[in-house]
Formats: C-alpha cells, structure tokens, sequence
C-alpha cells in the first residue's frame, strides 16, 4: 500500500483513497479507543468522529507519522468521550471483546491458545481495563501507546502533543499506578499472570 | 541485605528512573548509577520486578474485536442537472392549456349564454340565401336559435314560413331562416302567398339530418336533377324526424328549409324566394313575439353578407385555434414528460 499516494489523493477529495486508510489504520484507533474509554460504544463514537475529522482536515496534514497524527486525533476524540462520560457517569459492563484473528500486539501467537488460556486471558484483560480506568486520562492514553499498542517514546510524544519528558514521567507514573492496582487485584488474577512468590 | 543507599531520596529517584530503564531511555550515565544503587537495594529490585511484571501483563492484554468498518461513506453523485428545457416545456404546457381553456370557455360562452348571439351570424346566413351555392357551416348552428325563436314565438309564423319555399325550394329559409327571409320581407311585400301544397317541397329534402352537411356544394353541381328530385320527396319526414309535439309545425319547415336550400339554389334566383317568403313574415302579424322581431330585424343591413360569397371558411376560427391547442397541450406535454425522465 503507498500510503503517500493514498494521502495525496484524499487531500484532494478522493474520499475512495481516505477509506483505504480507514481500511490500514482503523483496528489500531479502535483499539487504542477501546483501551482509554473502556467501553466499546464509545469507542466506536470516538473513532468514528476521528476519522471524520481526519478527513475533513487532512488537508492540514503536512507529512511526518501519519499514523501518530491519526492517533492523537483519536486521543482528542477520546478526551471528548471522557468529559461527557464525566457529566454523565456509566457503569459500564462490556465484556471485553477479544479478537482471535487480532491478538495484543505484544502477544506471542506463535502458540494456539487453548480455551481455558483463552478465558485467563479475559479475565486479565478484564483487570487490566479495570485498572486503567484508575488512571488519569492522559497517563492513561500514555500507557495504552506505549505498553499495548508498542509505540516508542518519540511516537508517543507525537501522538499525545508532548514532549519526551512529558512522556517518560506520565508513563512512570502511569505504570506505577497500574502495577499498584495490579498487585491489589492480584489474588484474583488467573494463576500464571500471577507474580512469582519471592 | 542492608541497603547501601538508605536515602530515601535515592530510592526516590531510583523509583521515578525505573520505568524509562526498563525501556532503555535512560542516558548512560543515569542507567550506570541506577544500575549501581539496585545492585545493593533489594526494595528496589522488587521494585523494579513488579513494574516489569506489569508492563508484561499489560502486553498481554487481549486486543478488542473490530465491532465494524469505521469507513467514511462515499456520497452519492450529485443529481443530474434537468435536462435542458424541461422548464420551458413544462411553461409551455401549462401556458397552452390554460390558454385552451380560455378559448374554449369563450366558445361555449358565446354558444350557450349567447342565445341573442345566434341572430349575429345572420348576415353570413343571408349572404347564403342570396347565393344559395355558398353554404358555410357556420349557418348550420345559429339556426337552431332560430328555429326556437320561431318555433316559441307562435305557430302562425312557422305555417307561413313554410309556404314560402313552395316555388324556390327551401333555400330561402335556410339556416337562418329568420334573418334570410327577413331582407326580403321588406321590399317584397307583394302578396306573392303562394299556394300552400306548394310550400311543401322545400320541406321534402330527405337530406334534412345532414343540414349541416355538405348540401350546398352538391346543389350547385346538380341543381337540376337534385332540386327536381328533392322537391317530390317526402314532406313528411322531416316532421316526424325533427319536430317535437306542438313545435313540430315551426320547427320542420325550418330545418327543412336550412337542408333543402342546397338542391334548389340555381334554378330558382334567391330574390324569388325572398319575395315569397316575405309575405309570409309580413303576412304573419300576430308574431311581434321577441323572435319574429329577431328574425326580420336583420333586414335592416342585408347587402353586407354578400361579402361571404366566396367559398366561406368552412372551419371556424375558433375551432381552429381550439384544435391546434389541443395538439400544443399534447405536444409539450409529451416533451415535458419526456424531458423529466431524462432528469
């Protein structure tokens, strides 16, 4: 895929070629959406609304990661979620939604997962989603770029408007956080997530 | 394991750096002394143990199933301008038919409403009794007021009408009967009252149905042979055919006259029809009913009609007009439609 020549052709209105990059970049901006607002309506609200506004501004685009300037669309996206979640709090009970064809980036697939895998894998994404909506939201978007999604510091910084600075204190500060909360819930972690005694 | 590093201070920064080692942000000089500090800190080992494991664990983290294709959609083609003209022909049919309407209002107006109207057309009917080979259509149709006007006014008129045709076969009453005999009645009150079996043949035209037909032209053609044999024919046909009950009297020798004009124009000069028809108008005084009035008031101008000599237009104006609207309405109603499926 040339994702220049698909650019160039949506900045000229060929709403065709933007779709092709819909098509390459709307799992990571779901997920991504996913991972900060922990519900998946609304994550479908936001990435939509993102890629919406990608089109409408992608004239704006002036070169550089197309990918992280998508993500930190999604992540303003994401922000506009949390503050109407904010005026308007849900319990959300959304049961994660885990694509077999489409494992965590950092996941080793090498290996089938047998069912009984498969649901202790649930349950720790359960906890995980769990502790992140301890998090504040821009350590939150921090963590999730960072540790799930395995961008580097300088994409993360692009994504987020900050500097590097910026991020390696958020996502200190986020990990210690989650690895708090984590160490709390930990009993209730399937046995082989959990830490080993010592 | 004592700490070498009891400063909290120390275990502090340590603390803060422990998540950048992990991914290797640190610069070398940070990475060596924080590097230093865990080789003799145990709490920070664990430290550093804990934050791994959770970094870990949230890389395993399952990724969420795509709910849906977040593609934008791709509008639909703006509409076809409308063809070029629809506007126009949509105008047009609307203008043409309003424009029919109107004519043919006008039309029914004049023919309806305008029971006085029917003794206009007199003069075009007297320029045919006159010449007795010019016979429009128009005729045809102001006779019927006439016929009712004579038929009403009084069946003393109606019996002298007919006794008029006697010599000069009908055409004298023709069409307009009333307006035809009328300018004759003026200068030809001679007492010329013919005898009444004669009035019979103008009466006798078989043809009498089709009196808006086509009789005067063929009358002129063979006046001879059809005014002969028209005369003969049946008197009393067209009575029965035509006439209602009490009118019949008035109303027969009318259309009679009107249809019988043809066949016997040539032989017989109109002036002799007129003056035998006059006495009767004249002799028929008892008739100063409104209708007779319209009858003989025509005399007044009869010379003019003569102008209508010449083979008269046998379509009215009028309808002309009303039938090529007609077609104009199918026309641009057709185009219109079909320039809107082109849209």
């Amino acid at each position: 895929m040339d994702e220049k020549a698909f650019i160039l052709a949506a900045q000229k209105g060929d709403i065709s070629a933007f779709n092709q990059l819909v098509r390459a970049y709307q799992t990571l901006i779901y997920r991504t959406a996913y991972r900060v607002l922990g519900e998946g309506a609304a994550a479908e609200d936001a990435t939509q609304d993102a890629f919406v506004s990608a089109y409408r501004h992608i004239r704006a685009y002036h070169g550089g990661s197309f990918k992280a300037w998508l993500l930190r669309i999604v992540t303003n996206a994401c922000y506009d979620q949390l503050r109407v979640k904010q005026r308007r709090p849900t319990a959300s009970l959304d049961a994660m939604l885990v694509d077999p064809d489409n494992p965590a980036p950092g996941a080793d697939r090498a290996a089938p997962e047998s069912p009984q895998e498969f649901a202790e894998r649930q349950e720790l994404g359960a906890a995980i989603q769990r502790g992140l909506a301890t998090l504040p939201p821009d350590q939150r978007v921090t963590l999730v770029l960072a540790d799930i999604e395995g961008f580097n510091y300088d994409e993360v910084a692009e994504a987020t408007g900050t500097n590097l600075g910026t991020v390696k204190s958020r996502l200190s500060r986020a990990r210690m956080a989650l690895r708090a909360f984590l160490v709390g819930q930990e009993e209730l972690l399937p046995l082989r997530y959990r830490q080993k005694s010592g | 394991m004592p700490d070498r590093n009891i400063n909290g201070t120390e275990h502090a920064w340590v603390e803060e750096r422990l998540s950048a080692y992990i991914d290797n942000q640190l610069t070398p000089l940070e990475q060596a002394h924080l590097e230093r500090h865990l080789r003799g800190c145990s709490r920070c080992q664990a430290s550093l143990a804990s934050l791994r494991w959770t970094v870990s664990l949230v890389k395993q983290a399952p990724a969420p199933a795509l709910p849906r294709q977040f593609t934008l959609p791709v509008p639909v083609p703006a509409r076809r301008a409308p063809a070029y003209g629809f506007g126009f022909a949509r105008l047009a049919t609307v203008l043409a038919t309003l424009l029919l309407f109107a004519v043919v209002g006008v039309d029914l107006i004049s023919r309806l409403g305008g029971g006085s109207v029917a003794s206009a057309p007199p003069p075009a009917a007297l320029s045919e009794v006159a010449k007795p080979t010019s016979i429009a259509l128009g005729p045809t149709e102001p006779a019927r007021p006439a016929q009712q006007a004579v038929s009403t006014s009084a069946p003393s008129v109606a019996p002298k009408l007919q006794a008029a045709p006697t010599t000069a076969p009908a055409p004298t009453l023709g069409v307009p009967p009333a307006p035809a005999a009328a300018p004759t009645t003026a200068p030809a009150s001679t007492p010329a009252a013919p005898p009444a079996p004669a009035a019979a043949p103008p009466l006798t035209p078989t043809e009498m149905p089709g009196r808006g037909g086509g009789g005067p032209e063929t009358s002129t053609a063979d006046n001879t042979t059809k005014g002969a044999a028209a005369t003969p024919t049946p008197l009393r046909s067209p009575a029965p055919a035509r006439a209602p009950a009490g009118s019949a009297t008035a109303a027969t020798p009318a259309f009679a006259a009107g249809a019988a004009s043809a066949p016997t124009a040539t032989p017989v000069p109109p002036t002799a029809t007129a003056t035998r028809v006059s006495p009767s108008a004249t002799a028929s005084p008892p008739s100063p009913t409104p209708a007779a009035q319209a009858l003989v008031q025509p005399t007044v101008a009869p010379p003019q009609p003569r102008q209508a000599e010449t083979p008269a237009p046998v379509v009215e104006p009028v309808r002309v007009a009303e039938i090529g609207l007609f077609f104009l309405v199918i026309f641009f109603g057709a185009l219109t439609i079909l320039l809107r499926r082109r849209k």
